[in-house]
């Protein structure tokens, strides 16, 4: 048992690092400059198509 | 405006000359099969052919396209959409594991068989050592290469079975 | 195969193994039963599976029979995966231990990522990591453990993939389970409507067959029927002489779309219902120190750059956001910053080796953390014939996958309130979800995360550093950003493999037996048997870690700990061997300890496949290493030319016992890849510290074995049959080092007790 609860606190650890900090953090300095689409520089064509779905090769 | 041709297609766009093939190709023309990698020519994720010689787009200025022919991963196949012969060596020899730095082991492989259709070992080595791998399919690389030069048979589905020991 | 066989002893003992995995494995009477988590089958209210069926199952006509297989009008069959790809082939060879229980037809199988749910929690992987000794638990103990894993894997949400585990654990315990579940439903719901006994229904390619009445019918007729079938918690699973798929080197069903560029990777995510053009990228930068914080920045010259949109000083990071990642990425290099004070006392390498050896020094002779001790190493010491010491180090390494890190994050409001998409490469998606929550004060039911294909992970992806990030600059822009780290960001400011210093004394009788065995060193982190040689026969054993602090985060890199413990191990024992004057092969052969039939099984493979007592010309040297790591047993020989002053690596010659391999092709691919890994490292990998920052950048300073340095390999299966089955991604890499050091030891005498090896030579 004293195994399982030492793995367990390890297991909580790697979470811990894992997730990272959980407070909501704003920016400090937010410089807005222009909106998406604005600064633009290229028509677009369309976007490329969806994967197919994986199959067995022939 | 620059005007070029993608995968046989002509093109003009209107975008920053200096903007590196990598990221036009990708962001603006959404082909997002060419990979970035490293961004100093140092890895090859991002070749492409420019007029046939492989290039590292991401190094490789739009300008550099004016008037030329380039060519991505999704310009490798035919027109039927059949695979090339690299393409189904890389299949049977089942040489990708993530896969993230296939294209463009297939775009140098492509052009060193185009231009040497029966490479030695060593001039795989010349021609492919600018093409990182981290999940290290250097082996397969090889073995692929052979096969769709013709100089190796391509393996078969249950090949590799193993009986056990 | 019939459900009745009588069977022979083997088939007999398969059958009590099933019957094992099965209790803690799959469907229990329509509650969350172990192992299997949502189990469930019946698409009715109240049960888990109908929200699921929405998710994984919304084409017309399709069934979902179980939570892991969903069956088309087509009679297309997809398996539901819970692993990521990552390049270890996880997602076919999971489908084909589901398919050949199900006695599906290979051709008609696709393969399909399981969304981030916390339906699809791995929990026997958790379980095989936080208490491996439960994994064969006695009967009665079983509901009591199985109920306890599936609650904490699902606090901890564990959809993970990682330490080797798919297929020994997902593979074994849930996905074979789960196909022979479904067959059994499938055959009830055609016994019922047939009515004849489900004992005379057989199956083969995705057909139920009456051979009695003639009558035949695709899964797909009975799909639905079989949803509402009862659910057996112990389907009998096949004996290996019926497997068609298991065992067989079946092609990967990603491999395709990869050959062609069609496969999408994290970097590659497209936003449903944004164009193109109207996508926005971060570029970002973290001050170069860990810990510090970015305390001012001037961006006056990034606000006249083409296409930049917003500068942010996020306080942890800088961003800024651009119609196009190279735009962002030019303008974050004009902007110059200033970052807080680091309470790091290490600045430099030489700083952070010598606070190991501090730790070393004070732990003495006894002091430290005891990580395994046998009879009296002291005294055995003391009182030895041969006495040696010598002291080993290994460096900080990054990961560097070949797709560098990036999220692409949306947040905004909706009428249902905040909600978040993320598309990311992750090894752990539910808990990429729970950061994010964390870090916008959301919670995890308004976050979904996509996750495609990994552009390699290697242990980097399961942290989430990278999506906490994306998340929070995507909150204070309001619309959909796609964040791509440059590679010198992701070179410089990940988390990294530990440096570490591991120092030995060892002493050896008059016979040249190791009889003493100290070893003393400071990073241990996982698995915990990585620094004990339990291998071996040794009768005097002491292994202690002494605590130093570490100037660069932890995290998890491909075989974690056997990483370093291989070659600090590997390499002694070869010291020891040498100064018993004795062959190092057959001294390890000699020196094994109980219960190591796998261990010579694998040398004495390698040691012909090498053709090891053959003689080697002046300079050339053969050098032999023997790790255990997650399950598998591997032995590596390797061949070096020391004739040219520094090493030019021949051949690599491996012999492996992972119990039973799945898929042979894949598994050899991974042992290559691993052998590639270690390589590299062995060769190259080093992240050194100046100023408190990490020194390496990119490629050109941070080097990879290439086409032209990779020996010829080759790879040797044994399958031994042991119970349960060990993992493929990482056991090629821990014996590639210590094999590569003394190779070089037997061409030329050098005994390298430092990684990294070329730059000794240079
Ligand atoms: S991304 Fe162009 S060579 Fe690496
Ligand atoms: S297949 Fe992953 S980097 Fe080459």
């Amino acid at each position: 048992m004293r195994k399982f609860t030492a793995s367990m606190a390890a297991l909580g650890t790697l979470l811990i690092a894992a997730c990272g900090g959980s407070e909501v953090q704003e920016p400090v300095e937010q410089i807005i400059i222009a909106e998406p689409g604005e600064a633009a520089s290229a028509a677009a064509p369309e976007q490329a198509a969806p994967p197919e779905p994986e199959q067995p090769a022939e | 405006m620059i005007e070029f041709t993608i995968n046989g297609q002509a093109t003009s766009l209107d975008a920053d000359p200096n903007m590196p093939i990598l990221w036009v190709v990708r962001e603006k023309l959404g082909m997002t099969g060419t990979k970035f990698g490293c961004g100093i020519a140092a890895c090859g994720a991002c070749t492409v052919h420019l007029d046939g010689e492989p290039v590292r787009s991401c190094s490789t200025p739009l300008s550099a396209a004016e008037g030329r022919a380039i060519t991505t991963i999704e310009g490798v196949s035919g027109e039927d959409g059949e695979l090339s012969a690299v393409q189904q060596a890389w299949i049977s020899e089942q040489v990708p594991q993530c896969g993230y730095c296939q294209s463009g082991q297939i775009m140098s492989a492509t052009a060193l068989l185009r231009d040497n259709p029966a490479p030695s070992d060593d001039d795989i080595d010349a021609a492919m050592s600018g093409n990182i791998c981290r999940c290290g399919t250097y082996k397969r690389i090889r073995q692929a290469i052979k096969v769709a030069a013709g100089l190796e048979t391509a393996q078969s589905e249950d090949e590799a079975q193993e009986s056990a020991a | 195969m019939s459900e009745q066989d009588t069977g022979t002893a083997a088939a007999k003992k398969e059958r009590s193994t099933a019957a094992k995995w099965s209790r803690r494995g799959f469907i229990g009477a329509g509650v969350l039963a172990g192992g299997a988590l949502l189990i469930g089958v019946g698409v009715r209210p109240g049960n888990p599976v109908g929200k699921l069926k929405a998710t994984v199952a919304g084409g017309a006509g399709e069934e979902l029979v179980n939570s892991w297989v969903k069956i088309g009008a087509d009679n297309i069959v997809t398996a539901i995966i819970p692993h990521c790809e990552m390049g270890q082939g996880a997602h076919s060879v999971l489908a084909q231990m589901l398919a050949d229980e199900l006695d599906a037809d290979w051709a008609k199988v696709e393969v399909m990522q399981a969304p981030a749910d916390g339906s699809y929690i791995v929990s026997d992987t958790a379980r095989m990591f936080v208490a491996p000794f439960t994994m064969n638990a006695a009967d009665w103990i079983e509901p009591t453990w199985d109920g306890l894993f599936t609650q904490i894997g699902r606090l901890a949400d564990a959809m993970i993939t990682g330490g080797s585990s798919s297929i020994r654990t997902t593979g074994q315990y849930q996905m074979r389970i789960a196909g022979a579940a479904a067959r059994k439903m499938l055959i009830g719901a055609a016994a019922d409507e047939w009515g004849v006994p489900a004992s005379e229904i057989t199956t083969r390619d995705s057909t139920l067959i009456h051979s009695g009445s003639g009558k035949s019918a695709p899964y797909s007729d009975f799909a639905a029927a079989a949803a509402e079938q009862p659910m057996d918690s112990s389907p009998a699973l096949k004996d290996p002489k019926d497997y068609r798929l298991m065992g067989k080197s079946k092609r990967r069903t990603d491999i395709p779309a990869k050959v062609m560029g069609k496969a999408d990777f994290g970097i590659d995510a497209n936003i449903p219902g944004v164009e193109l053009a109207d996508l926005s990228y971060a570029a970002v930068r973290r001050p170069p120190v860990p810990g510090t914080e970015v305390t001012s920045m001037d961006a006056e010259a990034a606000k006249g750059m083409p296409g930049v949109q917003q500068i942010l000083n996020m306080g942890s990071f800088i961003a800024v956001v651009a119609d196009g990642y190279w735009n962002a990425q030019q303008a974050l290099n004009t902007i110059t910053a200033e970052y807080s004070a680091s309470e790091s006392p290490i600045k430099t390498t030489a700083d952070q080796f010598a606070a190991f050896r501090d730790a070393i020094d004070s732990a003495g002779d006894d002091g430290g953390e005891q990580a395994a001790s046998k009879g009296d190493a002291a005294s055995a010491f003391a009182d030895a014939a041969t006495k040696l010491e010598a002291e080993y180090s290994a460096p900080f390494l990054a990961h560097a996958p070949m797709e560098p890190v990036n999220c692409t994050a949306w947040v905004r409001d909706t009428d249902d309130g905040a909600k978040c998409d993320i598309w990311t490469s992750t090894q752990v998606p539910l808990m990429a979800r729970s950061a994010a929550a964390g870090a916008l004060g959301m919670d995890d039911e308004d976050i979904t995360v996509h996750h495609p294909f990994l552009g390699g992970a290697f242990g980097r992806r399961l942290e989430n550093d990278y999506v906490t990030m994306a998340v929070r600059v995507a909150k204070a822009t309001g619309y959909p950003i796609k964040m791509i780290w440059s590679r010198e960001e992701d070179t410089q400011k990940a988390l990294y493999r530990p440096a570490d210093v591991s120092r030995f004394k060892g002493g050896l009788d008059a016979g040249g037996k190791l009889i003493a065995y100290n070893n003393i060193f400071t990073q241990r982190h996982d698995p915990a048997e990585a620094s004990v040689p339990g291998i071996y026969d040794i009768a005097n054993t002491s292994v202690r870690v002494a605590e130093a602090p570490l100037h660069l985060p932890f995290s998890a890199w491909r075989s974690v700990d056997h990483s370093q413990q291989g070659f600090f191990i590997e390499s002694f024992i070869d010291e020891a061997a040498i100064a018993a004057g004795a062959d190092p092969l057959e001294y390890r052969l000699n020196m094994l300890g109980a219960n190591t039939a796998r261990h010579k099984g694998v040398l004495e493979k390698v040691a012909e496949m090498s053709n090891w007592s053959a003689p080697r010309g002046e300079g050339i040297g053969l050098g032999v290493a023997i790790v255990e790591s997650f399950g598998t047993v591997g032995a590596e020989v390797i061949e070096v030319d020391m004739t040219s002053g520094g090493p030019k690596m021949l051949n690599v010659w491996a012999a492996m016992d992972a119990g039973y391999v799945m898929n042979p092709d894949g598994f050899r691919n991974q042992i290559e890849g691993g052998i590639v890994f270690g390589l590299t490292a062995a060769m190259y990998g080093e992240i050194e510290l100046e100023d408190g920052a990490v020194k390496q950048s990119n490629f050109h300073d941070y080097q990879m074995l290439r086409m032209d340095e990779t020996p010829a390999i080759e790879v040797a299966i044994i399958n031994s049959g042991t119970v349960p089955i060990g993992g493929a991604g990482e056991p090629g890499t821990p014996p590639a080092a210590p094999a590569l050091a003394n190779a070089i030891f037997a061409a030329s005498g050098k005994r390298l007790r430092e990684m990294p090896f070329a730059k000794q030579f240079a």
